[in-house]
């Protein structure tokens, strides 16, 4: 293990280091920080990551008795899209266009720091940060960012790093009735109700039907053509092969014990399938794939997606079923609250981002947000709005 | 309940959980805990107290029916949680006790907990806790504070483990601070803990509802006796740090 010493003014208590691999560290120890909705962010997903697409760096920040706080690094991406730091930055002036380094994991949608809970939780964040800060300067980054984070933590790691918060993104989210869709259904208005009901009747007249299974059991190179083929519909650029790669991660890393494969078949026929992955009481949604050479209209990504994981996660005792940052209309009208997610960053130059244009921006997105999506919005919003006086 | 000591364990899971393969866990504790339990083949457990979880999982591996470890330490529980749910499926792990687990275990293991109360009415509601998760004729297992350890610092400090007596002349005082102190392999930790004599520890039991209160020694339980035991563990085996103390709930509770 390569891991050396940053030198610590702040905090005589900690003693942090950058390693080249996750391996260097404990699994045990690294998933103790890691919170029920941090799926993104435990050990298995990230080691999954390395395997496919090649080790990172990874800065950690150690206790007395172990392990405090960590996090993989890596670049962000360089061309448009969800991981190009000036899309995810627009309407924030700042130089974005610089190299910013990235926490978390490569291209995850849902990040938080893994980080010890209690009284020092806020001093390790901030050691974190430091070492973070120091990292990027030593390599001639502009500062460092951590993108999709759910904006509670984002004011927490930014109030203790002294970052800027810049909401982002929005993810959709579905509390799980115990009697799961059915249950849903319960709490909907009738125009709903019923075009659900049409929905599952007409996946059924198809002759179409689901079967769940772990994703282990599929054949990866059928799987990774369904999913190459839903992404490249809506602009993804990696063919097949890289998606093949991914999961052979994933079975590598033991990543792929957690999952779960809702599959629609027509008579022998794989249409479609969604993968999930349980991780404490959460069910994650990560990929949909669908066979686009067979013209169907059978609302098989709603039933996938939607409806049968209510049930499996009713049956399973898990509580809240997280859906994807993007088509949030759609899930907005089967149930989903919408939660916002923000950005910290953290520049070298503390001139170089302007914080009342970020609350001012911040504002602007808050006010989209309530105008587009009234009554599906999650409790986080008012605290969103409660933070953005210029003031404060 | 005050759950003041509990926030001392956050940033020790790890380091607990290690504890495990030391040898005086390893050797002496555990397996007189496991052998004290007996067959636990479709029992409902509560582990009071769980921490890391690792006598849930085992229990649950051993053929338990429902377990449910209950801890107030997050940082503990989170370590809990995503390792069962690897190794051991099934185990549900809750920071607090709602009403809904009252009266429902067959057993609960209590294992290094009581010595985090406190004061004399915190060790009252621990045992009424305990006790009160029990089903009429249930049992409970618990781990307190030997009455009788070494309160030199020196004494366990082989076994990677210190215990020092705030009050080093009157040591064997109710409420008296002891210091524990983890420490193997360059990491090292400490929480404060209390001290309470067999008396109290009876009284507060006997006063939850705890009946036929049994005392059991620690013990190497693959040894006849102890000058057949490993040569380093006699010390340990001499003065326990910890003991069992066992007891069944009434039928109808007092
Ligand atoms: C020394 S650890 C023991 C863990 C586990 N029983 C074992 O033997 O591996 C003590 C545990 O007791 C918990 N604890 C402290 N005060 C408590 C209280 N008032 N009620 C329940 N648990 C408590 C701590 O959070 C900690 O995890």
């Amino acid at each position: 293990m390569n891991f050396f010493r940053f030198r610590s003014d702040a905090s005589h208590a900690f003693c942090s280091g950058v390693s080249q691999k996750l391996s260097d560290m404990d699994e045990h120890e690294w998933d103790a920080l890691v919170s029920d909705d941090n799926f993104y962010n435990s050990y298995r997903w990230l080691r999954g990551l390395e395997h496919s697409l090649g080790a990172t760096d990874v800065l950690s920040v150690h206790g007395s008795a172990g392990l405090v706080a960590a996090c993989t690094l890596w670049e962000g991406d360089q061309s448009p899209g969800m991981f190009f730091l000036p899309d995810c930055m627009a309407g924030v002036p700042g130089p974005w266009q610089e190299g910013f380094l990235w926490l978390g994991g490569r291209r995850n949608t849902h990040n938080e720091i893994p980080c010890i809970q209690g009284r020092r939780r806020h001093q390790a964040l901030a050691e974190l940060g430091r070492c973070a800060l120091e990292y990027a300067q030593q390599r001639g980054y502009a500062g460092f960012v951590m993108p999709y984070m759910p904006y509670q933590a984002a004011v927490e790691f930014a109030d203790a790093i002294g970052g800027a918060v810049v909401l982002h993104s929005a993810q959709a989210s579905l509390e799980v009735p115990d009697t799961g869709l059915a249950g849903m259904m319960a709490s909907w208005r009738a125009h709903d109700r019923n075009q659900t009901k049409s929905e599952i009747a007409a996946f059924r007249r198809m002759g179409s039907r689901v079967e769940w299974g772990a994703p282990d059991e599929l054949d990866d190179s059928v799987t990774a053509d369904l999913i190459t083929q839903n992404r490249s519909r809506y602009g993804g650029t990696q063919n097949r092969e890289w998606m093949q790669g991914i999961l052979a991660g994933q079975r590598k890393s033991g990543v792929s014990y957690f999952g779960a494969a809702a599959v629609s078949k027509r008579d022998e026929d794989m249409t479609a399938l969604a993968i999930f992955y349980r991780f404490g009481a959460t069910l994650h949604l990560r990929y949909f794939g669908a066979n686009y050479r067979l013209d169907l209209n059978d609302y098989r990504y709603f039933v996938l997606c939607y409806y049968e994981p209510l049930n499996y996660a009713a049956a399973n005792g898990l509580t809240k079923l997280r859906l994807s940052t993007s088509a949030l209309r759609a899930k907005v009208n089967r149930g989903a609250k919408i939660e916002p997610q923000a950005l910290v960053v953290k520049c070298a130059d503390e001139q170089k981002i302007c914080h009342s244009e970020a609350k001012r921006h911040n504002r602007r997105m808050l006010k989209e947000y309530q105008d587009e999506f009234p009554g599906h919005l999650s409790r986080d919003w008012e605290l969103v709005g409660s933070h953005q006086n210029p003031t404060n | 309940m005050s759950k003041n000591n509990a926030g001392q364990f956050n940033e020790l899971a790890t380091l607990y959980e290690d504890t495990a393969h030391w040898p005086f866990r390893k050797e002496i504790e555990i397996p007189s805990v496991l052998q004290a339990i007996g067959d636990v083949e479709g029992l409902s457990v509560l582990d009071f107290g769980c921490g890391t979880g690792l006598y849930s999982r085992w229990l649950k591996q051993r053929g338990a029916g429902r377990v449910v470890g209950y801890d107030p330490t997050k940082g503990m529980l989170n370590y809990a949680r995503r390792r069962a749910e690897k190794e051991s499926p099934g185990i549900s792990f809750v920071t607090r006790l709602s009403p809904d687990l009252i009266g429902q275990f067959d057993l609960v293991l209590a294992v290094h907990v009581l010595q985090y109360a406190s004061s004399g009415p915190e060790l009252q509601d621990m045992c009424a806790d305990m006790v009160g998760l029990l089903r009429p004729g249930g049992r409970l297992l618990t781990l307190p504070i030997h009455p009788s350890y070494d309160p030199r610092r020196s004494y366990y400090e082989r076994y990677g483990l210190r215990l020092s007596a705030d009050n080093l002349q009157k040591p064997y005082v109710d409420g008296g601070g002891v210091r524990i102190r983890l420490c193997k392999n360059g990491k090292q930790g400490s929480v404060f803990a209390s001290y309470w004599s067999a008396a109290s520890l009876e009284r507060a039991l006997g006063q939850a509802g705890l009946l036929s209160l049994k005392w059991r020694e620690l013990h190497a339980p693959e040894c006849a006796a102890l000058d057949q035991a490993p040569k380093e563990l006699h010390a340990y085996l001499q003065k326990p740090h910890s003991i069992i103390i066992e007891g069944v709930r009434a039928c109808d509770p007092q």
